[in-house]
């Protein structure tokens, strides 16, 4: 660990770091762009970087892409990635009430403090977590992967009908190409080009960059706002982290657990932090017209599930949100397997990201304050320069994967899907998790059943896939449960005098 | 039209496209030879998918034919749910001439009727009038704007990359 932060402090890793956090902050401060898509237009450029450089580059973007929604959220009421969301109930009516620095400066503290607590989490957690995947086989890792789509359906934006059928479309279009297991081709529609299979990266693009150019687009008319930000109340007291410190340090520990569990997101973690810090407070009327705790709770919790997030992402190669998935996709590319193999076989990249991870929060924390001035101009880049830039970004970047021009019509053809999932409010989390997560489910299941003679009962004999096949039903049956209980409230009530 | 209805007509054509996809799947498999040894999951994963893919469709295919209908014979529900107020226009015909663009573009590369250079350029011009909606007193900004983008592109992807470029 002591090595992997002393090769950090070396130049072109440090420059990579804060280029890193430097490019997510801005990207992440204009609403319409977010960090994944940041990240997935990147991938391709890392191609020529050292393994370690390339993960410190992206777990900069990825922290900076986080903390800076928080500027559009509290100046606009925009939040510039969802993971904001819920720092727009009390961010924007303080800056209405004229508190706008004092909001802001309230999030940047709140967001770094997040991001070290979840650190200590995962530079504890880590070692022994993949101490303990190593013994998993392939029964754990089929279930994990299945409880990690199950839960990222489940608690995705819209129904969870529409998030399992996405989770499925994702694992199917993942099929196409050479079986691995017996080399034969499958599911190619007697189109050669589609032998080699759907390349991660394309997908990733048409699915996150693209359809969302195509939804700015339409968009393009929405004029934000104007909001000046100065300096006064950016920097907070020794007080304020008496008043606000139990619920940092509450909402760290439930965005770290939240981004723990697979497949939640960073806006989950928020949400669950905003409405405990709202529970336990003497004044929960105040939350939703500009109350301090509620950025406070909020902004600690996104960047707390950032680092728990990251946790199983490194020990078992399982994603916490799409960014992860988009992370796994570019260990693979580095012709890294994630998994709790990676502290064995590269400790340097394990321990490298760890430690990105603590230095992209100093950085984060040391340039917002000084810059948010600075940054909160950038909210107001004219789309249609930024838009038709990020267009030919991701055109070339795609070609640049293999010099052909199959993986860009299948990028645009991904940015059509991904849009129409959209537009039908299907949630694109599980379709890009389940894409990314396929070929290890499959490859898990066939070693298993190989294992067992072709007998699923092989899986009850195995105590932590008992357990995560658990966890997929009771998700799976909890929100009918709900709607069933729901359903009898509404029958009894009428009856009721 | 309400946002409940369209949302219906959005659900029952999604639900419709995946009872395709389901089916062409699950026919493509069937059609598959069968593998050289023996082997314990063969097409059974994309198989098993398609299915609950297709069941799960029908599901989402029979909610909202029953809420289109619930919606249809009470037209309360349609007025109620008709008080959008947005405060700019959408223009969704804009996006999809972008996309369009943006096809011609890759194509121009691809078929190797124009270069990395012209063609960007061109695009560049092109889309940014687009979204600037013919404005012609842009036009120098976005050749400027154009130009530099395209040929700092082409520099550090052919020079520091080693990429080549079409």
């Amino acid at each position: 660990m002591l090595q992997s932060f002393a090769n950090l402090f070396a130049f072109w890793p440090l420059f990579y770091l804060t280029l890193g956090v430097a490019l997510g902050i801005v990207v992440g401060s204009i609403p319409g762009l977010t960090a994944s898509m940041l990240i997935a237009l990147s991938l391709p450029l890392t191609f020529y970087m050292d393994s370690v450089d390339a993960m410190t580059l992206l777990i900069g973007m990825y922290v900076g892409g986080i903390s800076g929604g928080l500027i559009a959220a509290t100046l606009l009421r925009m939040p510039g990635t969802p993971a904001s969301i819920m720092t727009t109930f009390d961010g924007y009516p303080m800056t209405r009430k004229g508190q706008g620095e004092r909001a802001l400066g309230l999030g940047i503290t709140a967001s770094v403090v997040g991001g070290l607590v979840s650190w200590v989490f995962l530079a504890v957690l880590s070692p022994p977590l993949a101490d303990l995947a190593l013994q998993f086989g392939p029964w754990e890792y089929f279930t994990m992967v299945l409880m990690a789509l199950v839960m990222l359906a489940s608690l995705s934006q819209g129904s969870l009908i529409k998030g399992l059928i996405a989770g499925c479309l994702g694992m199917l279009l993942a099929m196409p190409g050479i079986d691995p297991s017996i080399g034969q081709t499958r599911l190619t529609f007697g189109w050669h080009q589609l032998d080699g299979g759907l390349k991660l990266l394309p997908v990733l693009i048409g699915a996150f960059a693209v359809s969302q150019i195509l939804k700015d687009i339409i968009d393009i008319e929405h004029k934000l706002g104007h909001v000046a930000v100065g300096r006064k109340g950016i920097f907070i007291s020794l007080a304020d982290f008496k008043t606000h410190g139990l619920n940092m340090l509450r909402s760290s520990v439930i965005g770290t657990w939240i981004g723990l569990l697979p497949g939640i997101g960073a806006n989950i973690a928020a949400m669950m932090a905003y409405s405990t810090a709202k529970n336990v407070s003497k004044t929960p009327e105040k939350f939703g017209t500009g109350h301090e705790p509620g950025v406070v709770a909020a902004e600690t919790a996104n960047n707390a599930s950032v680092g728990g997030a990251l946790s199983p992402l490194i020990t078992m190669g399982i994603p916490g949100s799409v960014t992860e998935a988009i992370l796994i996709g570019a260990l693979v590319i580095h012709n890294l397997q994630p998994g709790p193999l990676l502290f064995t076989t590269n400790p340097e990249v394990a321990y490298g990201v760890i430690a990105a991870y603590l230095i992209a929060n100093i950085i984060m924390f040391v340039m917002m304050t000084a810059c948010v001035t600075y940054i909160a101009k950038l909210i107001y880049v004219p789309k249609t320069y930024l838009l038709s830039a990020i267009l030919v970004f991701c055109v070339i970047g795609t070609f640049a994967l293999g010099n052909r021009f199959f993986d860009v019509w299948v990028m645009l053809g991904f940015g059509l899907i991904g849009f129409g999932l959209e537009y039908c409010k299907v949630p694109l989390g599980p379709f890009v998790i389940g894409f990314v997560l396929s070929p290890i489910a499959e490859e898990q299941l066939r070693s298993g059943l190989m294992a067992s003679e072709g007998s699923f009962a092989a899986v009850f004999d195995r105590p932590f896939a008992v357990a995560f096949l658990a966890a997929s039903v009771i998700t799976l049956c909890w929100p009918l449960y709900q709607q069933y209980q729901q359903h009898r409230r509404h029958r009894i009530a009428p009856e009721t005098p | 039209m309400s946002g409940s209805s369209k949302q219906g007509k959005a659900d029952i054509v999604f639900a419709l496209v995946i009872i395709l996809v389901s089916t062409v799947i699950y026919w493509q498999t069937l059609v598959q030879p069968p593998p050289r040894w023996s082997e314990p999951l063969g097409s059974a994963a994309p198989r098993a998918l398609a299915i609950i893919m297709a069941v799960l469709a029908l599901l989402v295919l029979i909610r909202a034919l029953r809420s289109n209908m619930r919606t249809g014979s009470n037209p309360a529900d349609t007025a109620s749910s008709t008080g959008n107020t947005a405060t700019f226009i959408r223009r969704p015909w804009l996006a999809a001439f972008s996309f369009v663009l943006v096809c011609a573009y890759v194509a121009a590369m691809d078929q190797k009727l124009l270069g990395f250079i012209p063609a960007t350029i061109g695009f560049l011009l092109l889309i940014g009038l687009l979204l600037n909606r013919g404005n012609w007193r842009q036009l120098p900004w976005l050749a400027g704007f154009a130009c530099v983008l395209t040929l700092a592109c082409h520099l550090i992807f052919t020079k520091v990359f080693y990429i080549d470029l079409p």
